[in-house]
């Protein structure tokens, strides 16, 4: 866990891994056949939150949240939660593609967490944090 | 010239109606003693008529300037009105995008995806997507149009993951032909084919509410289309 004690960096530091893996979500899961796109909510785009929250992740050097994924670090018990909302095309099996969107997240997670583990972090080495992937098909295009 | 006062209200629908014995009765006068109508009709005079008052009159030209400048305002408002009275369509696309707003607010409950016994744990889908995909199968019969539907879970679960297999309930409105319970079992062939195929819940049961008989193709073309081809109302 990235402690507080580093102030300002080590929150930032934080924020840029949820941004990372928000944003390797989003790339692997907008590849897998018969994702017609990411859907953002509408609340999202009500408050123009995409906008807002991109100014200040752009503020702080990292890229604006991807539409359509939500990625959050837990505790207690630790894990992240990945929520990602997606369009599927007909002609593709929503549970199919529900499926390989969930696994295709998850191998970009587990990739972009190793990537940016750093050493001293490390909690015990074999411990991986749970990452829990839920996929919610909005709608069959 | 005197100018003379306002004639008394009564007076003034009388004014309005009928040619005013004094012209100056009702006309505004202009410092240089041209009254208002008779500017607004010089003005209005064929280009080739030259009124040389007209020309070089500061007070004329000003207040002429004015009169084709309101003639203007209430030439656009009228235009506006106009614009207006077409507004039903402008109507029709708003209710149309509220249409999608309340799609995307409401999109119903989340229902969870997967067949078999093994649902998948973190997969779902909203009650719209399914219910847009099961009436567009009902639709794939001939003569069939599919107005609600909802999807639910079977054992009356309430929670937003709720698991376990779905109900659903379609209204249809069919082709007055069309023997009804054999169109029910139609509606419910498709429905479960869709579900299976194309979406991939499990469905429990089926309701089929036929809420409309519509009037079908008078030469029958429809009845041959569905098994059977059975004619008239069996039910």
């Amino acid at each position: 866990m990235v402690k507080e004690g580093a102030l300002g960096g080590g929150r930032s530091a934080a924020r840029e891994l949820v941004a990372a893996v928000t944003r390797e979500s989003a790339r692997a899961a907008g590849g897998v056949p018969g994702v017609a796109m990411l859907r953002q909510g509408l609340g999202e785009v009500v408050r123009g939150a995409a906008s807002r929250a991109g100014e200040r992740l752009a503020a702080s050097g990292a890229a604006p949240r991807p539409a359509g994924v939500k990625a959050r670090r837990r505790e207690d018990p630790e894990r992240w939660e990945i929520a990602v909302r997606v369009l599927t095309r007909r002609g593709h099996r929503a549970v199919d593609v529900a499926r390989a969107v969930r696994a295709a997240v998850e191998t970009a997670v587990a990739e972009t967490l190793t990537e940016h583990r750093t050493p001293g972090t490390d909690r015990g080495g074999a411990v991986e944090v749970p990452v829990v992937v839920t996929v919610t098909v909005v709608g069959i295009a | 010239m005197a100018m003379n006062t306002d004639p008394p209200r009564e007076d003034a629908a009388d004014a309005a109606t009928s040619p005013p014995a004094d012209a100056a009765r009702d006309a505004e006068v202009l410092p240089c003693g041209r009254t208002l109508t008779g500017l607004w009709e010089a003005g209005e005079a064929p280009a080739g008529a030259a009124d040389a008052h007209l020309d070089a009159c500061p007070h004329c030209t000003a207040a002429l300037a004015e009169l084709r400048l309101l003639e203007e305002v209430v030439g656009a408002a009228r235009t506006r009105e106009a614009a207006e009275r077409q507004a039903p369509d402008a109507a029709a696309l708003t209710a149309r995008v509220m249409d999608l707003v309340r799609l995307e607010l409401r999109p119903g409950r989340t229902l969870p995806l997967g067949d078999g016994e093994e649902q998948d744990l973190e997969s779902w889908i909203v009650e719209a997507a399914v219910a847009r995909t099961l009436r567009s199968a009902a639709e794939t019969l001939e003569g069939v149009r599919a107005g609600s539907c909802r999807v639910a879970p079977a054992d009356g679960e309430r929670g937003p993951r709720a698991r376990g297999p779905l109900n659903v309930r379609i209204e249809v409105a069919a082709d007055w032909a069309w023997p009804l319970p054999e169109l029910a079992d139609a509606v419910r062939e498709r429905l479960y084919a869709a579900a299976r195929e194309e979406i991939g819940i499990v469905v429990g049961a089926v309701d089929v509410v036929i809420v409309d008989l519509l009037d079908g193709p008078p030469d029958g073309s429809a009845a041959n289309a569905r098994p059977g081809g059975e004619e008239g109302g069996s039910w």
